[in-house]
């Protein structure tokens, strides 16, 4: 068995899959986490956060998105629309280091009808704000 | 046309024949100006550049005609160009296009004497063009992307401005001034019904030129 297993996390109206990640959620963030570095004085230095491009895309009505996180975090991820307004708040709360992946199914949750057209998924983590243009096809 | 309509029948009523500016000539202007949208995820979400990718400097471009209709009243027509640009990502950009048909009226001096000011207040209906542009990536069952899209996306709308402005000759035949402007507008988005704000604060200087 993994020393990370996968483990889901109910988060709103979505699902976060943690691909890889430290077992405590809460728990303090080691010094040999997986996307970590060292740097020569021996001390952590945390790897880049980074979100990768949802897939698919364009997609209809799921995409997936996966993110990656070096520490512990504080995480907000958002779909929002051209004007900057969230339509769906897919993941809000603290992730401990580690890979993750959530499915944004469109065609629920939210409190609109979403049409056809270009959206924006926003992550944010830390200092790190990231957003990935995602077209819905219908 | 109400507008302009109302706008000098207020100004017959307000100023008797004798107290109205002098007769104005046509003119053209250049405007730079700083545009602070209402909407707070607006706000939140995209910081304004000339240019999209360039250095971050918050303000419109825009051009004007000014043509006399009446004493102390101009007709305007006005087009600028503000471009937003997704904070977080900058292959995602917003320009907004308005086009503005209004009038402006310049207070007399019998009114009001600010020395080499002359006060202005001015209002006009605008057309909104607005532009998305962003650029992704398709991909299928995984982050690998296959092939990158840019694609553009148009949305029009309409809506009102009213403002207030301060006009200041520089000799010759050019003249200075520095506005303020409120809008209010709907735009067409995908998801909102085809009602969307993107109305704001503008504060802009302006040079002149008369013809």
């Amino acid at each position: 068995m993994s020393a990370f297993p996968h483990k889901a996390i109910a988060v709103v109206s979505t699902t976060v899959l943690c691909l890889s990640c430290q077992p405590d959620l809460h728990g303090p963030v080691g010094p040999d986490f997986r996307s970590g570095a060292v740097t020569p004085d021996g001390g952590s230095l945390p790897g880049p956060y980074a979100m990768n491009a949802p897939y698919p895309n364009p997609f209809n009505p799921t995409t997936a998105i996966e993110f990656s996180l070096p520490i512990q975090s504080d995480v907000l991820l958002v779909a929002q629309n051209p004007l900057g307004d969230v339509i769906e708040t897919l993941v809000s709360g603290p992730l401990s280091a580690g890979r993750y992946r959530v499915i944004w199914d469109a065609s629920k949750g939210g409190t609109r009808d979403l049409k056809a057209g270009l959206y924006f998924i926003t992550l944010h983590a830390g200092g790190f704000v990231g957003s990935r243009v995602v077209k819905l096809e219908k | 046309m109400m507008l302009v309509t109302a706008i000098l029948g207020l100004q017959q009523i307000a100023f008797p024949q004798a107290d109205r500016a002098d007769p104005r000539p046509t003119a053209i202007a250049l405007e730079l100006g700083y545009y602070s949208p209402a909407r707070q995820s607006f706000r939140t979400n995209y910081s304004q550049s000339l240019f999209v990718g360039s250095a971050d400097v918050p303000i419109s471009l825009g051009a004007e005609l000014d043509y006399p209709i009446s004493d102390g009243t101009d007709l305007y027509f006005s087009f600028k160009r503000i471009n937003h640009a997704l904070k977080s990502n900058r292959d995602f950009s917003l320009t907004l296009m308005p086009a503005t048909l209004g009038v402006h009226y310049y207070l007399p001096k019998t009114f009001i004497d600010l020395g080499g000011w002359t006060p202005y207040f001015g209002g006009g209906a605008e057309f909104y063009w607005s532009r998305f542009s962003a650029t992704y990536l398709v991909t299928q069952q995984d982050p690998t992307p296959l092939q990158e899209i840019s694609e553009s996306s148009n949305y029009f709308g309409y809506g009102i401005t009213l403002g207030v402005g301060f006009e200041h000759p520089l000799g010759g035949r050019v003249r200075s001034s520095f506005a303020i402007n409120y809008d209010v507008n709907r735009l067409g988005f995908s998801d909102e019904g085809g009602l969307g704000n993107v109305g704001g604060l503008l504060l802009s200087a302006k040079i002149g030129f008369t013809l």
